[in-house]
């Protein structure tokens, strides 16, 4: 291979490290040197080694490896995590409308219900059982009214607080897209 | 010999190199090459490394058509050899355990 040749060769292996401008000046001296000491062009060019001979031992070494590895640790690491977080946040949203069903059920349960239970308190002829029997399926249907209401109270504070989550997350991932971009 | 300890070396080896006078590349390989085994693809990083430890400086000089980066030694360069003497003659003591125990 000639001069020329090899370096242009050598620059496309390199362009993706950092400073491969460096490393395409120092080899064209060290070719400059070997001819000028009266080495042979295509002997030394050989001895050199090959362009991705070449780009394979630059990339190897430790620093230039550890640029690449931690790099690529900390984009992957931050996408599992944010991935994560918001699968995680699918799984709470999903079943938050799970409770917001069973919520829904008890409520309106409790709530027609109560409706006939007055309804029979008041149209029925009464016994001294009777009455304790109506107040106390009245008592347990305004009891699950009032948990189905808290299920609710607690579901909406909780999506509002997850939906808040994922809105942050979401706009960090596009921002960090745009830094690294 | 083992790549490990020969990266260890190799770095103290090309410092030592310019301890007496500033070099270039090419030459750098000439000096060192009847010592210990140095390609053009493992001086480069070695080079770098030391730069960036700021135990060596650069200037270049062009002559012709050519330019030549030399490398110069600097005081911190000079303290890290320094430094290295006693791990070198810890580094024999070891040896002669070694020799010792390996016949």
């Amino acid at each position: 291979m000639k001069k020329h040749e090899f370096l242009a060769k050598l620059e496309k292996e390199l362009a993706k490290l950092p400073d491969h401008d460096e490393i395409i000046a120092y080899y064209e001296e060290l070719i400059n040197e070997a001819l000028s000491s009266g080495e042979l062009e295509e002997d030394f060019i050989n001895h050199l080694g090959t362009p991705s001979e070449i780009k394979y031992k630059l990339s190897r070494d430790d620093s230039f490896k550890d640029n690449i590895k931690t790099k690529k640790n900390v984009s992957a690491r931050q996408s599992v995590s944010v991935v994560v977080k918001v699968l995680s946040c699918a799984l709470y949203i999903f079943g938050a409308i799970i409770l917001f069903a069973i919520g829904l059920g008890l409520i309106t349960t409790g709530a027609f219900t109560i409706f006939t239970s007055i309804y029979r308190f008041v149209v029925d002829t009464m016994t001294i059982s009777a009455v304790f029997y109506y107040i106390f399926t009245i008592i347990f249907k305004l009891s699950l009214i009032v948990f189905g209401i808290l299920i609710f109270v607690y579901l909406f504070k909780f999506s509002k607080q997850q939906a808040e989550k994922l809105q942050i997350l979401l706009a960090g991932k596009l921002n960090k897209g745009d830094d690294q971009g | 010999m083992d790549p490990q300890l020969k990266k260890g070396l190799l770095e103290l080896v090309v410092l030592a190199s310019l301890a007496k006078e500033d070099s270039y590349g090419y030459k750098i390989i000439q000096d060192v090459s009847p010592i210990i085994e140095i390609s053009e693809s493992t001086l480069y990083p070695i080079l770098r490394r030391l730069e960036q430890q700021d135990f060596v400086s650069t200037y270049n000089v062009i002559h012709l058509s050519r330019v030549r980066k030399y490398y110069k030694i600097t005081t911190r360069g000079q303290k890290e050899l320094v430094g290295a003497k006693d791990d070198l003659d810890e580094l024999k003591k070891i040896y002669a355990f070694i020799i010792k125990e390996a016949v």
